[in-house]
C-alpha cells in the first residue's frame, strides 16, 4: 500500500494538477503566490540565505497541502476496495504527505542551524510553525455559502497559514541579524501555545471529519457517519 | 444479475423515484431518457457512487454495504467525465488503476488498444473525446468484468468504431452470464440492441420490463383524429396533430382492436419518449 501512496503522492505533481489547483481552489494562489512575494521582499535587504532556507520549506508545505487534496480521484472510487481499506489509504496518504513536508522543513531547519548561530529552541519554533503548516487540508469551500454559513475552518485555515509564516518570518529576520533576543523566543513561543496550539486542536477535529467524509464519492454518504466540525 | 427494488435518491432539488427493476444475466438493457431524466443518477447508484436514500439494490445478491470490493471487482466502466489521469501515458494509468482489479492482465488491454487504434503511450490528455472513451472501453473490457455499464458512449464514435463497438457488445454477453448496462440518447441503437429497457422521465420510471413486453403494451396509430377520438382516451397517451394527418401512441393489449383505416405500427423507443414527454407537457399546460 505504501508504495500505492508515494506513487500517487508523486502523481500529483503535474501541470494538470496545478492548473486544477488553480481553478478548484483560489485560496491556493494567495498562499503560496503570498510568501513567495514576502520571501523575494525580504531578499533585497539584509541576509537573503536565512530567508530562502526559512521560505523554501514552506513554500514547498503549501504547495504539497494544495496539490494533495483528501478525497480521491473519482476512478479509485471505482476500483475495487472496501470502506475500511480505504479510510486506512486516504489516513496513510495525509500521514504521508504530512512525513514528507516535515522531512523538508527538518532539512531546511538543520541547514540553518549549521550556518548560523541560531539556537535550538528557534529551530524548534520554525519547525513547530511548519508543523502547523504541514496539517492544513486545502479547502475547496468559500467563505460563506448560498445560505449565509460562515466556514469555521476557513477562518481556521486562514490564522493557521498566517500565524506561523509571520512567526517564521519574525525568526528568519531575527536569525538574520544576529542570534534572537530571548524575549524574542519568548513571545513566538507564547504564539505557539496560546495561538496556534488551540487552532490546532480545533482542526484536528475537522482534519479528521474530512479524512472520514473522503471515504465516499458522495458527501451525504459520509455525513450520515462523521461528527461535525 | 442486478435488482432494483423501490430506489429513490434526492440530489438537491432533483428526485429520483421509486425504481424498481431487475436485470438478469445475458442481457443488454438500454437506459433511455431525456437530459436531466437522472440516467446518470441511476448510474452512478449502480456503480456505488451513490447510496440509495430509500430502496435496496443488488448487484449479484450482494449490497454495497456488505461487498463493495466484490461488486467494483466485477463491473467494468465507461463514464462521460474522463476517469484516466490526463498527464499520463494509457499504459501507466491502466497499470496504476488496473492494480485493484483481480482480473485486470496488461496482455488483454494491449489487445484491445492495438484493435481501437490507440497508442499505448501516448499522453491520454493528448487524445480525442472518441479516443478517450475507446481507451476508457479497452480498460472496461481488460479486468473481464461481469458487468459493463457503458453512460453515453456512442455518440463520440466514428461509424466504423460504432459497429465494432455493438459487436463487442454483443460477444459480451454471448455466454449468457454477462450483462450491459447502457445509457444513451441514440434510441435507435437500443431499438436493435436492447432486450430490456428503463425508460426515465424527471426521475421517475415510466417504463421498465423487458423489450418485448414494451412493443407489446404500445402502439402508434395512425389516420384520421376523428377515428382517432373513437379510441378510449384512458388509452390513449397523447396525439400529435400534423397537417396531413394525426398519430397518437396507445397503451395496447392483445384483446384491442382498431379501425381498418387507422395505421398501427410497433413504436420505437424514441416514439414512445417523444410522445410520453409531449402527453406530460400538454398534462400540465391544462393544469
Amino acid at each position: 500500500m505504501w508504495k500505492n501512496i508515494a506513487v500517487d503522492y508523486y502523481r500529483a505533481y503535474s501541470w494538470s494538477g496545478i492548473r486544477e489547483m488553480w481553478k478548484t481552489n483560489a485560496g491556493a494562489l494567495v498562499s503560496i503566490i503570498y510568501p513567495l512575494f514576502v520571501m523575494l521582499f525580504q531578499m533585497t535587504s539584509g541576509e537573503k540565505c536565512a530567508y530562502l532556507i526559512v521560505y523554501l520549506p514552506m513554500l514547498y508545505i503549501l504547495l504539497s497541502v494544495h496539490m494533495h487534496p483528501v478525497r480521491l480521484c473519482k476512478m479509485m472510487y471505482l476500483c475495487p476496495m472496501e470502506a475500511d481499506r480505504r479510510m486506512q489509504y486516504i489516513r496513510s496518504s495525509y500521514n504521508f504527505g504530512v512525513a514528507l513536508r516535515m522531512t523538508s522543513a527538518f532539512i531546511g531547519t538543520g541547514i540553518l542551524v549549521m550556518l548560523y548561530d541560531c539556537g535550538v529552541i528557534v529551530a524548534a519554533e520554525i519547525l513547530l510553525n511548519d508543523l502547523v503548516l504541514s496539517l492544513l487540508l486545502p479547502s475547496e469551500k468559500k467563505t460563506d455559502d448560498r445560505d449565509g454559513v460562515f466556514h469555521k475552518e476557513i477562518v481556521c485555515m486562514i490564522f493557521m497559514i498566517a500565524v506561523p509564516m509571520l512567526c517564521n518570518l519574525i525568526l528568519a529576520l531575527a536569525i538574520a541579524d544576529g542570534e534572537p533576543h530571548r524575549t524574542l523566543d519568548r513571545i513566538i513561543f507564547a504564539c505557539i501555545v496560546l495561538i496556534q496550539a488551540p487552532l490546532v486542536f480545533r482542526y484536528r477535529k475537522y482534519v479528521h471529519s474530512e479524512l472520514e467524509k473522503a471515504v465516499y464519492y458522495e458527501e451525504k454518504t459520509a455525513q450520515k457517519k462523521t461528527r461535525r466540525f | 444479475m442486478i435488482t432494483i427494488d423501490n430506489v429513490s435518491k434526492s440530489l438537491g432539488k432533483f428526485q429520483l423515484q421509486n425504481i424498481s427493476f431487475e436485470l438478469p444475466g445475458g442481457y443488454i438493457c438500454g437506459l433511455a431518457g431525456r437530459n436531466g431524466a437522472g440516467k446518470t443518477t441511476l448510474l452512478h447508484l449502480l456503480l456505488g457512487l451513490y447510496r440509495a436514500d430509500e430502496g435496496r439494490l443488488t448487484v449479484s445478491g450482494m449490497t454495497y454495504e456488505q461487498s463493495e470490493q466484490a461488486i467494483h471487482d466485477m463491473i467494468g466502466t465507461v463514464l462521460v467525465e474522463e476517469l484516466f489521469e490526463p498527464f499520463y501515458s494509457i499504459k501507466s494509468n491502466a497499470g496504476h488503476f488496473g492494480k485493484y482489479f483481480s482480473g485486470y492482465r496488461w496482455d488483454r488491454m494491449a489487445a484491445y488498444l492495438e484493435r481501437f487504434g490507440l497508442d499505448a503511450h501516448r499522453r491520454f490528455g493528448k487524445l480525442s473525446r472518441g479516443e478517450k472513451l475507446k481507451c476508457q472501453f479497452a480498460f472496461a473490457l481488460a479486468h473481464d468484468p461481469k458487468l459493463l455499464l457503458l453512460d453515453e458512449p456512442a455518440g463520440s464514435f466514428d461509424p466504423d468504431f460504432r459497429e465494432q463497438f455493438f459487436q463487442i457488445i454483443k460477444d459480451f454477453i454471448a455466454d449468457g452470464i454477462k450483462s450491459v448496462i447502457l445509457a444513451t440518447h441514440q434510441t435507435d441503437d437500443l431499438d436493435r440492441l436492447a432486450d430490456y429497457l428503463i425508460c426515465l422521465e424527471d426521475g421517475r420510471q415510466i417504463f421498465a420490463g423487458d423489450i418485448e413486453s414494451f412493443r407489446s403494451a404500445y402502439r402508434v396509430v395512425s389516420g384520421e383524429r376523428y377515428k382517432i377520438n373513437l379510441l378510449p382516451q384512458e388509452r390513449i397517451i397523447h396525439v400529435q396533430e400534423k397537417l396531413y394527418g394525426t398519430k397518437a401512441l396507445v397503451r395496447h393489449s392483445r384483446l384491442n382492436q382498431y379501425d381498418a383505416s387507422l395505421q398501427v405500427t410497433y413504436p420505437t423507443i424514441e416514439d414512445f419518449m417523444y410522445f410520453y414527454s409531449s402527453g406530460k407537457a400538454a398534462q400540465e399546460r391544462r393544469k
